[in-house]
């Protein structure tokens, strides 16, 4: 008899789907979906109310995920603000998106602000007692331990000193950059995954998200040169269970291989692709390098396909990802951030797509 | 002689140093102060602009050349008569509920670098500030951004107050930003819409030219 409280532990089926999926062939491809967008009006609530409020947070997404047959449900959250929050950035939080850091007060103005870079105490401050108990309220539902997730040292130093700035800072002041990147890393993100693994000891993963750090935003000189490097130092103060899967654009990439190749230092267990990389690139490219690395494959479809298609097209398109990239097994599916005004219809013709087209005999 | 191309290389290269060094030469030399704007700054960032449309140059080059032409702007700009006037003026910011601003300042900075006047009205921009502005600066074209989905119906509620104020017909205006594309931007009368700052800067001159 199932308990109240474990009204969501079949959950744990899509986690053994994934897990079979690394090394060989599950039962079928699983499917991801990064939901935060859409979970305040699937739940009626304010975004400000629920981005506040832990329990109301994690039973809003799985609930969503429920909705829609999302195997993996995550803890997804403003991901990009909690630790620029925990120092000082302002946020704006609003009824009906998503928070955002508030661009017009920049935390770091000059440079005598690095001084503000110092390690919180994460027991009080922003929002990360909020982001602990939303971790403890999703184990304690689905019976399954939570990866976490963070802001990679690029992005968050974009988003206390503004990305032109930074990029700007990177080319003609670049001991300055380095100071703010060994800043951001050393005195809050190693810190902070600290704390997070003392309080998470058996975390599967730590997920950095660095969507700034994507061509054409920034090169392949400013990869090497000042973006890797700070995710390496993560790893290597805080294991290998620290990554940063998200950076994209290869496609505008020359050598898109060589972009992989450096996706692969800060992401080494795994290979990621999404539109609208994957749809000019083609799936056959990312299979064909995960194989090459030996290694799983996630395949996302994209946010904007995903709201502006008709079921028809979103149908085929992820048949075609779920066939090429699912072939002898190792494919994880991915729903890249869904946007509010989204039709029911299209996720459930993605979902659709890949639950007929990667069930394995 | 002064070498407009050779401006213009180095200009792409983002080197504000060297450009600032060869516009000064090119003055002592006696070449007229709107040929270097026109003949080699403002050609040369349309070669950028080009450059990144087609993937060849990414935002921090991008960023680096704009940069360095408007080192180089400050030198002529005192030299500046009537020739150097701005070849059309455009209104720009991110609509009401939407703090993004990259995308729109890149955009800025290649419409000023193709020889536009800019009014940056900054982000989080409501439909009446777009209006008011309109009719005191009146400028040949309006150009708005959004990041976020749920920022784009303000979008045409921009386009619409503009309608409503009487003004629409006295401008063109363009939007642009990841979750656009040109059917909204049909769909909410928008005149037209850039996938990128490159082709922006192109859409807004053909515009103030016409």
């Amino acid at each position: 008899m199932m308990t109240a409280e474990q009204k969501y532990y079949h959950f744990k089926q899509g986690f053994q789907r994934v897990a079979d999926a690394a090394t060989g062939t599950p039962d079928r491809v699983p499917v991801y979906a990064q939901i935060c967008e859409i979970v305040p009006k699937e739940m009626g609530v304010s975004a400000k109310k629920l981005y506040h409020n832990p329990e109301l947070l994690t039973t809003g997404i799985l609930d969503v995920c429920d909705m829609y047959n999302i195997d993996v449900p995550t803890v997804d959250f403003d991901c990009y603000n909690i630790e620029a929050e925990a120092i000082g950035q302002k946020i704006r939080f609003h009824d009906d998106i998503m928070p955002d850091i508030d661009r017009k007060h920049l935390l770091i103005q000059e440079e005598s602000d690095l001084r503000k870079i110092v390690t919180p105490d994460f027991d009080r401050a922003g929002r990360c007692p909020f982001v602990i108990e939303a971790y403890n309220i999703y184990e304690k539902l689905t019976g399954v331990k939570a990866s976490m997730a963070f802001c990679a040292p690029f992005s968050l130093a974009a988003n206390i000193r503004g990305i032109e700035t930074l990029i700007m800072d990177m080319c003609l002041k670049p001991e300055f950059a380095h100071e703010l990147m060994t800043r951001v890393t050393e005195e809050l993100l190693i810190p902070w995954l600290e704390y997070l693994k003392g309080k998470f000891p058996h975390a599967p993963a730590l997920v950095g998200a660095d969507a700034l750090a994507s061509l054409p935003i920034v090169n392949i000189n400013l990869m090497n040169e000042f973006i890797a490097p700070y995710v390496e130092r993560l790893r290597e103060a805080c294991g290998p269970t620290v990554c940063v899967p998200n950076w994209t654009g290869e496609r505008h990439a020359k050598n898109p291989e060589e972009m992989m190749d450096i996706r692969l230092r800060v992401n080494p267990g795994f290979i990621e692709g999404q539109d609208p990389d994957v749809e000019a690139l083609g799936p056959e490219f990312y299979k064909t390098y995960a194989e090459k690395h030996d290694l799983p494959l996630l395949l996302g479809v994209g946010a904007v396909f995903l709201r502006a298609s008709t079921p028809e097209e979103i149908f085929n398109r992820v048949k075609h990802y779920v066939e090429v990239g699912g072939k002898n097994g190792r494919l994880w599916f991915y729903l890249c951030n869904i946007e509010p005004g989204t039709p029911r219809e299209n996720i459930t013709a993605a979902v659709d797509a890949v639950h007929k087209y990667g069930t394995y005999e | 002689m002064a070498d407009m191309n050779v401006l213009k290389e180095v200009l792409i290269t983002g080197n504000g140093d060297k450009l600032t060094e060869l516009v000064q030469s090119a003055l002592d030399e006696g070449v007229n102060a709107a040929d270097i704007l026109n003949k080699g700054l403002i050609s040369g960032m349309d070669i950028v602009g080009e450059k990144m449309k087609n993937g060849d140059m990414f935002i921090p080059e991008v960023l680096m050349a704009a940069r360095a032409m408007g080192l180089a702007v400050e030198i002529l700009k005192p030299l500046l008569g009537e020739e150097g006037a701005a070849m059309g003026k455009v209104i720009i910011g991110t609509v009401k509920g939407d703090l993004h601003d990259i995308g729109k300042n890149l955009v800025a900075m290649m419409l000023e670098s193709a020889g536009l006047e800019i009014i940056d009205l900054g982000v989080d921009v409501p439909p009446e500030v777009f209006v008011e502005n309109i009719n005191k600066m009146k400028p040949d074209v309006v150009a708005m951004s959004a990041l976020l989905t749920t920022t784009m119906p303000m979008m045409k509620a921009t386009v619409d107050a503009i309608t409503e104020s009487g003004l629409r017909e006295q401008i063109k205006i363009i939007i642009g930003g990841a979750p656009v594309n040109q059917s909204f931007a049909d769909e909410i009368g928008a005149d037209g819409y850039s996938p990128d700052a490159g082709s922006a800067s192109q859409l807004a001159k053909e515009y103030c030219n016409s």
